[in-house]
This record gives C-alpha cells, sequence and structure tokens, in this order.
C-alpha cells in the first residue's frame, strides 16, 4: 500500500524499497488524535487508507480546514523546520498512517541516499497543490468579506454552514 | 563563519545543514536594499525570489473589489517570493518593503535548476529551506481562515482544562 502511494510511487524500485523501509505503519481508529496542536515532534504522516481532519485553533475555537485522505501527508512544517505542531490532526474513520521519523530521514540525507532527495520532491509538489488549494479559499473568503455571501463562501468551500457542537478536550 | 552563512543557517529546516552546504548557498545569492518598494507585485510573473535578512514586509493581497488587504507581515529571517519556486507562475499578492529591508536575491530559474537535481548538495539546502517556507505559509493561511470562521460563527468553541482554568480565575 505505501509503495504505491504518491509518495514513493514514482520512485525507482530499489530506492522506493529503502525508503518503504524507513516508515512505520500504524492503525488510527475515528476521533483519534494522529497529531496536536503545540505538542512537539518530527514525524512525517502520509494516510494510506482511511480519511483525517486537520482543525486550526484560533482564539478558544478550533475550525476544520481540510480533510485528509489516502495519499495526502501531514506533519511537514514540524518535521523540517523543528516547529512545534500547527494544527490539531483527528481521525474521522479507521485508517492507515504511514510515519518516517526524523531520525530515519537524517539517516538517508546523511548518506546522500537518492530516496532523501526524492522524498523532498514528492513532498514539494504536495506542498505546491495545497498551497494553491489554501491560497484560491483564502483569497475567496477575502473577496466575500466585501459582500453579503460571507457564510455562504464558507459553506461551498468547507461544507458546514452552522456552527458545530461546543468540543471539550481533556 | 560568514555572516551570510550565519544567516542562512537560521532559516527554518536548514539547523542542521553543513557549512559547506550554507556556504555554498549563500554565494548564489546577491544582496540587496529596499526601503518603502515593492519587491514584487500581485499579478506579475514569480520569477525572483528572497530571503528577509532584516526588516519586514507587508503581504498585501488585493481583492476582486479592488481593496488591498494586508494579510501578513514577513519578519527576518524568511523565505518570501516562493511561488515561483514550486511552480506557481504569477504572484498572488503583493511584497511591500514597511522601511528599509535588506534581502538576498536570487532568480527562481536558478534555484529550480538545483532543486530539481536530485544529485545537487546546494539543491537539497534549498528544498528544505522551501519546504519548511511552504508549510509555515500554508499554515498561516489556515490560521487566517480559521480567523475568519470564528469572526463569521462558523467555528467550533473549545473547551479544554487550559479554558476552564482561565474561567474560574475570573473569581
Amino acid at each position: 500500500m505505501l509503495s504505491r502511494s504518491p509518495l514513493l510511487a514514482e520512485l525507482e524500485p530499489e530506492t522506493r524499497t529503502d525508503l518503504a523501509l524507513k516508515f512505520e505503519i500504524r492503525p488510527f481508529t475515528a476521533g483519534q488524535t494522529l497529531l496536536a496542536d503545540g505538542a512537539e515532534g518530527r514525524e512525517l504522516m502520509e494516510i494510506l487508507s482511511g480519511t483525517a481532519d486537520v482543525f486550526v485553533r484560533e482564539d478558544h475555537h478550533r475550525y476544520r480546514v481540510a480533510t485528509l485522505e489516502p495519499g495526502d501527508l501531514a506533519g511537514e512544517h514540524g518535521f523540517f523546520s523543528g516547529d512545534t505542531r500547527g494544527a490539531d490532526v483527528v481521525g474521522s474513520s479507521e485508517g492507515i498512517v504511514a510515519v518516517l521519523t526524523w531520525e530515519a530521514y537524517r539517516s538517508l540525507t546523511q548518506a546522500a541516499h537518492p530516496g532523501a532527495a526524492q522524498l523532498e520532491l514528492a513532498v514539494l509538489n504536495s506542498m505546491r497543490d495545497r498551497t494553491l488549494k489554501t491560497n484560491a479559499r483564502l483569497g475567496a473568503l477575502v473577496d466575500a468579506t466585501k459582500t453579503d455571501g460571507f457564510r455562504a463562501t464558507f459553506a461551498r468551500l468547507f461544507g458546514r454552514v452552522q456552527a458545530a457542537p461546543v468540543v471539550t478536550h481533556d | 563563519m560568514t555572516d551570510l552563512t550565519r544567516v542562512l543557517g537560521t532559516l527554518a529546516g536548514l539547523q542542521h545543514e553543513s557549512m559547506g552546504a550554507l556556504q555554498e548557498l549563500a554565494q548564489l545569492f546577491d544582496e540587496r536594499r529596499y526601503e518603502g518598494a515593492d519587491l514584487c507585485r500581485q499579478g506579475e510573473p514569480a520569477d525572483t525570489f528572497w530571503i528577509l535578512t532584516s526588516g519586514s514586509v507587508s503581504v498585501v493581497r488585493t481583492t476582486s473589489g479592488n481593496t488591498p488587504v494586508e494579510v501578513a507581515v514577513l519578519e527576518p529571517c524568511a523565505l518570501v517570493g516562493i511561488a515561483g519556486l514550486i511552480g506557481i507562475e504569477t504572484r498572488a499578492a503583493t511584497l511591500r518593503a514597511r522601511g528599509p529591508v535588506h534581502v538576498l536575491e536570487m532568480s527562481s530559474a536558478a534555484a529550480r535548476a538545483r532543486i530539481d537535481n536530485p544529485a545537487s548538495l546546494v539543491g537539497g539546502t534549498l528544498r528544505r529551506a522551501l519546504i519548511a517556507a511552504v508549510a509555515k505559509q500554508v499554515r498561516h493561511t489556515n490560521i487566517n481562515i480559521a480567523k475568519l470562521a470564528v469572526q463569521v460563527g462558523v467555528a467550533e468553541r473549545v473547551v479544554d482544562e487550559k479554558n476552564l482554568l482561565s474561567a474560574i480565575t475570573v473569581f
């Protein structure tokens, strides 16, 4: 499943095998937090099956800004920058995630393994698509602030029109 | 270690780079100064990018109704104007120097040639800085979306232990 994923599918077979062996495969359940806002951690994740929601916190609220599907990545910012996590990523179904630790990635870069460069290029490709999508969404919302269609624009972009119930965290 | 190398070593994603890689990267840039001017404008080709080393830069997006909105302020040390490095050909916003600003400048095409070359040492350095910068930009964009969601009343209220404790201290 990992070998056929967008992150590895285009690689040379030998490189793909080497890289695949660096990942850990973990199951997750609906409601399970895969990444927590503000937490330390340098793990890069690829959803292999199932879905997960990405929530961004703001002023005692949170908003679901994306739903990750198989092939989507999570945790790139913390992984490459070393910063704390900037969002909650929560399973919205049962699924499987592939996890690359920073130490495993560093072992590739220090050995000048071609898989490290290919992985970075695949991540960049994924980030390009996400940048286009989020920029387009923010642009549409900024435009909508000048009209009376603000809530309708949220509904069109994110599929939720009414305020969701209060969420309690332990 | 030169000042330039030291500055590059503070960029997100480059904290673990070798001195040799940072020195090679430093040699690719031209140093420039802007004051109150636009580094680039929305709608223009994304043919240049910068590393902001001092001063601050406004990110201004003009809406379809021709209203300019400041959507971010960038501070050193940061990779800015990076659309062209990830294959986005046109600027989505204007970058405006707020007072005097010092930058390192490089053409997007020259950087892309290195980024796309898996065997290039400096290409790897650029890729890691770029991923960190793009991810930070997406994060910032999502925060702006969440702020608008709170403003319009469609965000979920979160009650956690920290919030509850802060409520109790009101007594």
